[in-house]
């Protein structure tokens, strides 16, 4: 098969994965011609790079409610203004930026005195909460590929978020598991049948809500002896039993932990449960097991691993008093939304306009909104200030975290061309602006 | 490949014991497929038997191409939401691809020896005829399915 143009190797920033194994071409006037081994989920990611109908430079809202274009050092001047004569500015977004630019968020926030949290904490932010509370107990994913034997997806569905999640982890073939499929066991506990759920060893089809109660049972069986219970989530004991058997048999069991368990009533608490249980399998049968969250957005890992490093925090850190101090369901973006406690809002690479109920997106209209995204999106129409960046991972470098918590570095296709820059480079121009000034 | 090349390699006798009047018209069977090798009685005779092999060889190309007509693989495009899991688990793409044993995509351009790639999104089969089900020889694998069997969307469908 003959390629015309320019082949580049390539890192996806398509979701957690970050797949390195892509391949795209570059035709000869720059567009992407061809993606070889991305996903679909990746394909639409990649498909943005000098993509049409992009944002091309800032906007500012008049009096009128209209947006017009500005220069570049209008729309930076008026940030950094807004940010300064806040009172209690929030910054939100990062999950889909680099690293780097994260760092300038946390220098920002430290100096305005505001709130800074991620997508994460309306995703898996519940598990890095859990991590932070009972220890983590994480491996890398080629510890998946060399040495696991039994693979769980809790309460995840990879097939629809990480479609080549499960390619990747159960199919492949390792040092010490040399047949793949042969050699590992697959298990999926979930509400309802999934695609992921068609080609495993077992299945098992619980009721909505009864993740926390499965686990302590689960686990005080394994530490106690306790009896399970006849039926135990809607499942009969004996699967109970089997799945029990499954990782007391195993070498190295790895479960992925989905939305669907962090995300049901219990939150933190059940991703706590599914690591104690893990633990309590190393500490009574010396089993290393493991687990790992399903991250979606490319680089919610590292934002985690950004505040975590700098605040101590995971997500949701208030700047508000000097020091940093994190009270989830009270400094984090929703709840502060939601109680009406922040003025200024600056939104970096994510659409919450989009996600966000309709009583909160009403009152993200009110405040004054700044937004540093590529493309035009429900919350760019909110906005006050809009300031089109580079699209990271596809036209700028970087670094992002891996959800094995691994960092890779994100390398760019190419220039685009034109003025935009990239959100790092935005956000260290408001910086530098507001240094000036003093 | 001709008549001729295949009756150089029969023992020429026209015994007529295949049914057939000569050799030749053997020759022209085999090619067609109407006849297999082992229809021949005179391959027992150790004076032709070293010949069986030769012929064997020369005409294993005519029965994989027999048996791609009979049976084919489709991909449906609408369903495959290109996870890339067909690439990783087929063991011809595994075999020659040394990224695909370990869970990740072929090198590009993809090599000739593979089966699947996933490409803009969506999983392309090529290079049908490496596809252990069409092997002549292949046994047990000829009967193997595990991209049907896998392909969490059911795009893959083998038709035999």
């Amino acid at each position: 098969m003959a390629s015309d143009g320019r082949s580049v190797e390539f890192t996806c920033p398509g979701c957690g994965l970050l797949c390195d194994d892509v391949t795209v071409v570059i035709g000869d006037g720059g567009e992407v011609k061809k993606v070889a081994n991305a996903c679909s989920r990746g394909l639409a990611k990649i498909r943005e790079y000098g993509s049409n109908g992009r944002l091309d430079a800032p906007l500012l809202k008049d009096e009128n409610g209209n947006q017009h274009p500005v220069p570049y050092e209008q729309a930076v001047e008026r940030v950094s203004a807004l940010l300064e004569s806040s009172r209690a500015p929030a910054f939100y977004g990062w999950s889909s930026t680099s690293i780097e630019a994260q760092q300038v968020g946390f220098q920002l926030a430290k100096r305005v005195r505001g709130y800074i949290d991620g997508t994460s904490s309306i995703c898996q932010g519940q598990f890095q909460l859990a991590e932070k509370t009972v220890g983590g107990a994480s491996c890398t994913l080629g510890d998946v590929i060399n040495k696991a034997d039994l693979v769980v997806y809790w309460g995840a569905n990879p097939i629809e978020s990480h479609p080549r999640l499960v390619g990747r982890s159960v199919f492949s073939r390792g040092m010490f598991r040399i047949s793949g499929k042969e050699m590992k066991k697959l298990v999926t506990i979930d509400v309802r049948p999934t695609a992921t759920a068609h080609m495993n060893e077992m299945s098992l089809q619980i009721d909505p809500g009864t993740d926390y109660e499965i686990l302590a049972a689960l686990r005080a069986h394994l530490e106690a002896d306790t009896p399970l219970p006849k039926v135990l989530g809607g499942v009969p004991r004996a699967k109970w039993v089997d799945l029990l058997e499954f990782f007391e048999n195993s070498e190295f069991p790895v479960v992925f932990v989905g939305l669907g368990l962090t995300s049901s009533s219990g939150a933190s608490h059940n991703a706590e449960a599914v690591i104690e249980f893990i633990q309590s399998l190393r500490k009574v049968k010396n089993i290393p097991g493991f687990v790992l969250a399903n991250a979606g957005h490319y680089n919610m890992q590292g934002f985690t691993a950004t505040s975590t490093s700098q605040t101590g925090q995971p997500f949701g850190v208030d700047f508000t008093r000097g020091d940093p101090r994190s009270n989830p369901g009270e400094t984090t973006f929703v709840d502060l939304l939601r109680r009406d406690q922040v003025d200024t809002i600056f939104v970096v690479a994510s659409d919450p306009a989009k996600h966000l109920p309709r009583t909160l997106v009403e009152r993200l209209r009110d405040k004054k909104l700044v937004v540093v995204d590529y493309r035009e999106t429900a919350t760019t129409r909110l906005a006050d200030v809009v300031i089109p960046c580079k699209v990271t991972g596809l036209e700028e470098d970087g670094t992002a975290v891996r959800i094995d918590h691994v960092p890779v570095p994100l390398r760019r296709l190419g220039d685009p061309g034109g003025s935009l820059k990239s959100d790092a480079q935005i956000l260290v121009d408001i910086l530098e602006r507001m240094e000036k000034r003093d | 490949m001709s008549a001729l090349q295949v009756y150089k390699l029969l023992p020429k006798t026209n015994c007529k014991k295949c049914g057939k009047p000569s050799c030749m018209a053997f020759a022209i069977d085999l090619i067609k497929g109407a006849k297999t090798p082992d229809q021949c009685p005179e391959f027992n005779n150790p004076k032709y038997a070293r010949m069986l092999p030769q012929l064997v060889v020369l005409l294993a190309p005519l029965k994989r191409q027999k048996k791609e007509a009979e049976g084919h693989i489709e991909v449906d495009e609408e369903k495959c939401d290109g996870c890339g899991l067909c690439v990783v688990a087929c063991p011809v793409n595994s075999r020659f691809e040394l990224g695909c044993l370990s869970g990740k995509g072929p090198n590009y351009p993809p090599s000739e020896d593979i089966l699947y790639v996933v490409e803009d999104g969506k999983c392309h089969l090529v290079n049908l005829h490496n596809c252990r089900r069409y092997d002549p020889e292949g046994g047990d694998a000829a009967s193997c399915k595990v991209c049907e069997t896998f392909c969490p969307r059911g795009a893959i469908k083998i038709y035999e």
